[in-house]
């Protein structure tokens, strides 16, 4: 009874944590939805073992490995025809506010999604995991095993290579 | 000049971090003056704060996961959502457990509180004495922390950044 119930605790604070970054990792709804359903089915397997303390970091590192694992049995990349264009923009709008402004607005992000998909695999987890989910350093160093300074510089690196990627997009616009 | 007009990488890294927000509050004050004297500084700073504020606005998806070993049908009752409020941090179980010790101890007292007890003058004298003492020693304690919060923790936690970050402005006025 207390398994399920802490089990159910940790699902409902951390299940879209994982979805989304295994989204962003795989660009791929459906891969992204088994991924982590299989995450929540190994942490029910392992529950016992697991310190939950620890527990967020444990997650955070399955899923890693999880669409590593998924990204190097993927053979050939993904046609932008086949590619699922659904990721993390809201479908909710303000019907109230500028139409052109949301439309503008609606690119950019898609522009953004785009750009943070094609920074290279190392950045990019570290990117996500602390710009959209809001992880702290010592979280990401110990879930993805790189030392904290690690983190930090490639924060920093995927900053950089975003605004470079986007900077054509801005003076277009 | 033109050395001053370059951005090295130190600068760049400390833009980029203001712009995102990561930066601490005199790094800060140090970018939003060099944006004052550079054009070129405020309009990097405004290009990384303008992807900043995008990237901050995208919001996660939700997602309904099916088939996972929940055997018992989820319940959704206020014991349930409690008892996993509780259990989600062991820091919430730490309070609980105080606020039931003080809820018992306050039972307790209140069960007892009829009970009449006569003192000797000599007891009362006795522990008028222990009271003294243990204030006495609560006093020290406090009258060392306050010595501890002026000394080192103001002068050299509060003040000195204070005072670095005065120089830092009145170097860039200067």
């Amino acid at each position: 009874m207390l398994k399920q119930i802490k089990y159910n605790s940790l699902i409902s604070q951390l299940k879209n944590k994982m979805f989304n970054y295994a989204l962003f990792m795989v660009n791929n709804r459906m891969d992204a939805e088994d991924i982590t359903q299989e995450v929540f089915i190994k942490l029910w397997n392992n529950f016992e073992k697991i310190n939950l303390s620890k527990s967020k970091s444990w997650l955070l590192s399955t899923t890693h490995n999880l669409c590593i694992d998924y990204l190097r049995k993927r053979k050939k990349q993904m046609n932008d025809s086949t590619e699922i264009n659904e990721n993390t923009i809201s479908k909710k709008e303000n019907f109230l506010s500028d139409p052109e402004i949301n439309y503008r607005r609606n690119i950019l992000k898609d522009r953004i999604n785009k750009s943070i998909k094609k920074l290279p695999n190392n950045l990019k987890c570290v990117f996500v995991l602390y710009e959209i989910e809001g992880f702290k350093y010592r979280e990401i160093s110990q879930a993805l095993n790189f030392p904290i300074n690690s983190v930090k510089v490639y924060l920093l690196r995927a900053r950089k290579k975003l605004q470079e990627d986007l900077r054509e997009f801005r003076y277009e616009n | 000049m033109k050395t001053k007009n370059k951005i090295d990488d130190i600068l760049l890294n400390k833009i980029i971090k203001t712009a995102y927000g990561d930066s601490s509050f005199i790094v800060r004050i140090e970018i939003y003056f060099k944006m004052i004297i550079s054009k070129k500084i405020k309009n990097l700073f405004l290009d990384y704060r303008y992807t900043a504020k995008a990237v901050h606005t995208i919001k996660l998806e939700n997602i309904e996961l099916q088939n996972l070993p929940n055997k018992e049908k989820k319940e959704n009752n206020i014991i349930t959502k409690f008892i996993s409020l509780i259990t989600l941090k062991p820091i919430n179980i730490s309070y609980v457990s105080i606020v039931l010790l003080l809820g018992v101890v306050g039972i307790f007292l209140l069960v007892n509180r009829s009970s009449d007890v006569n003192y000797t003058n000599a007891q009362l004298l006795q522990s008028e004495k222990e009271l003294k003492y243990s204030l006495a020693i609560v006093g020290k304690i406090f009258s060392e922390t306050e010595k501890k919060l002026n000394e080192d923790i103001v002068n050299n936690k509060i003040r000195r950044p204070i005072k670095i970050g005065f120089e830092t402005i009145n170097k860039l006025y200067n």
